[in-house]
């Protein structure tokens, strides 16, 4: 639409300049499902909960046809938080399971419309539930053509480059670790949200003026702008919480130390004991030179040196045992020096519940 | 049709076939640009365990389903230069499902394409929309909890190899240095 009125023209400006905040009070006012969600409009409400709000709607594509919003209002879907997202669908399967038993229809399609090309016609983020028969003459169809291997290629990489830059994906640290035969499939993966162009579209509700490319007859895609790349470290306010877990975890060369006296060991230090981190370290020094060859000599010094630290301790037992080691002599001396180094740990865990 | 038959599976199972079409893939789905796109950038979202529709599909996988879903919508957005998406579930061959395996369609929008997601609406009768109101209420009433993510059995004996990343640290180690 070039030619738009001195009105429109006045409204594209005021819409314009005011902050993402101010905009979406403002569409929320004048939003017709933020009213019917509040009271103030009246519809046939088919199901309620916290997050969600399901209605029918007055111009359906088949009867029963369920409209199911977000009870916030958000306009486009890469606004929507991500455990309301997952509880809208949860339900939106619910409800598409609900309309195959009471309405006896043998199908249901579930629609997102993002974008007003797509289709969307409200500022408010909704999914549609529709009940499907044979021959129910509902124009939604889903075309299959054919499509070249080059024009193939061209779109896989340029959405793969993007793909991986959302999910934090390395290609070359990938393909190192298939080389390794270690298994570089990710976990399931978070991403913050992203999408301002998507945005501004919805927005303004401006039409873009940009030629169609000719997808399948022309010779090759035409040329498309470089799309400015996100920059790293930004989490939008709506994704607060979440736990960016782009990054692999670190891992370790060679041996671990023993992971109960590691973690004994900064429990200590948390807590700011001193001499609970020196009776720690001590059973954990005991330990490693248990393994030794030379035992006897070790043990009888370590053990006079306890007797005399301990003795200013509340640790009895550590004394008992120490005492009881040096007068037994080598072979004993071990078993009681182990059996005291687990009552020592026993005793540390025991404290810190 | 169970696994064996169902071409979806098989082709998913077969990594060098669909290397050709791959964009994302994590343990429990695949992501895939469509043999035979209705347009540009139409991705398929399919779980790698069969199931035939979406009743079947457990709470949490529909979630994740949605999740990648919405990342990919947003990833053909700003890389292709679409003009909107349409997020599509067909469930049941009157809704157009074409294979029984059941996945999500992510398919990218230009102004007159000549896709048509629109429909013409019908006119319903208040009656009518009363008495499907009452139906579905006695469905929708046991809509409530949700499904909980299975918690996976952790390997303790499990002795991966290890490799340090370039540059990090534990910080475990760290702190440890930092200890008189």
């Amino acid at each position: 639409m070039s030619d738009l009125t001195p009105e429109q023209i006045a409204l594209q400006d005021k819409l314009a300049k005011m902050s993402p905040e101010e905009l979406k009070e403002w569409q929320k006012q004048r939003c017709v499902f933020c009213h019917i969600i509040s009271g103030k409009q009246p519809a046939k409400k088919v199901y309620e909960d916290s997050k969600c709000y399901a209605v029918l709607d007055i111009n359906p594509a088949n009867p029963g046809h369920i409209l199911l919003m977000t009870r916030e209002h958000y306009s486009i879907m890469p606004q929507v938080p991500e455990n309301e997202l997952s509880h809208l669908f949860m339900v939106a399967k619910a409800l598409s399971n609900a309309l195959l038993k009471a309405m006896q229809v043998n199908g249901t399609n579930i629609i997102v419309q993002n974008g007003p090309a797509a289709g969307q016609k409200s500022q408010h983020f909704m999914v549609h539930i529709i009940p499907r028969k044979e021959g129910d003459n509902v124009g939604l169809g889903v075309p299959q053509k054919e499509i070249r291997d080059t024009d193939l290629e061209q779109i896989k990489t340029r959405l793969k480059k993007r793909v991986n830059e959302i999910f934090g994906i390395n290609e070359d640290r990938e393909e190192r670790y298939e080389a390794e035969g270690i298994s570089s499939v990710p976990a399931r993966a978070q991403a913050p949200a992203t999408s301002t162009r998507m945005q501004k579209l919805v927005d303004t509700e401006l039409e873009d003026e940009s030629s169609l490319p000719e997808i399948f007859s022309a010779p090759e895609l035409p040329e498309m702008p470089e799309m400015p790349v996100l920059p790293e470290g930004i989490m939008p306010a709506d994704d607060a919480g979440q736990i960016d877990e782009t990054e692999e975890p670190a891992r370790i060369i060679g041996d671990a130390k023993d992971p109960d006296a590691l973690l004994a060991e900064i429990e200590a230090e948390l807590r700011g004991d001193v001499e609970r981190l020196d009776q720690v370290k001590k059973s954990a020094k005991k330990e490693s030179k248990d393994d030794d060859a030379d035992d006897d000599a070790d043990d009888d010094v370590d053990d006079d040196a306890d007797d005399d630290v301990d003795d200013d301790t509340d640790d009895d037992v550590d004394d008992d045992a120490n005492t009881k080691g040096s007068s037994k002599g080598s072979k004993p001396a071990d078993t009681k020096s182990k059996s005291s180094q687990k009552a020592d740990l026993d005793k540390i865990s025991s404290l810190f519940g | 049709m169970s696994k064996e038959n169902c071409d979806m599976c098989q082709f998913i199972a077969d990594h060098e076939k669909r290397s050709k079409y791959l964009v994302y893939e994590d343990e429990d789905i695949v992501a895939m640009l469509a043999p035979k796109p209705a347009n540009i950038g139409h991705i398929l979202i399919i779980p790698k365990e069969h199931y035939p529709i979406i009743e079947n599909v457990p709470d949490p996988l529909v979630a994740h389903c949605f999740f990648i879903a919405n990342k990919l919508s947003s990833a053909v957005f700003e890389s292709l230069n679409v003009h909107g998406t349409n997020i599509l579930v067909q469930n049941g061959i009157s809704a157009g499902q074409t294979s029984a395996h059941f996945m999500v369609h992510v398919i990218g929008r230009f102004e007159n394409d000549g896709i048509n997601m629109n429909w013409q609406p019908k006119q319903v009768a208040d009656e009518e929309m009363n008495t499907i109101v009452l139906q579905l209420s006695s469905f929708t009433n046991n809509i409530g909890s949700f499904e909980k993510e299975k918690e996976k059995p952790v390997n303790i004996d499990d002795d991966k190899k290890i490799i340090s990343d370039e540059g990090k640290e534990n910080y475990l180690i760290k702190s440890m240095i930092r200890i008189p």
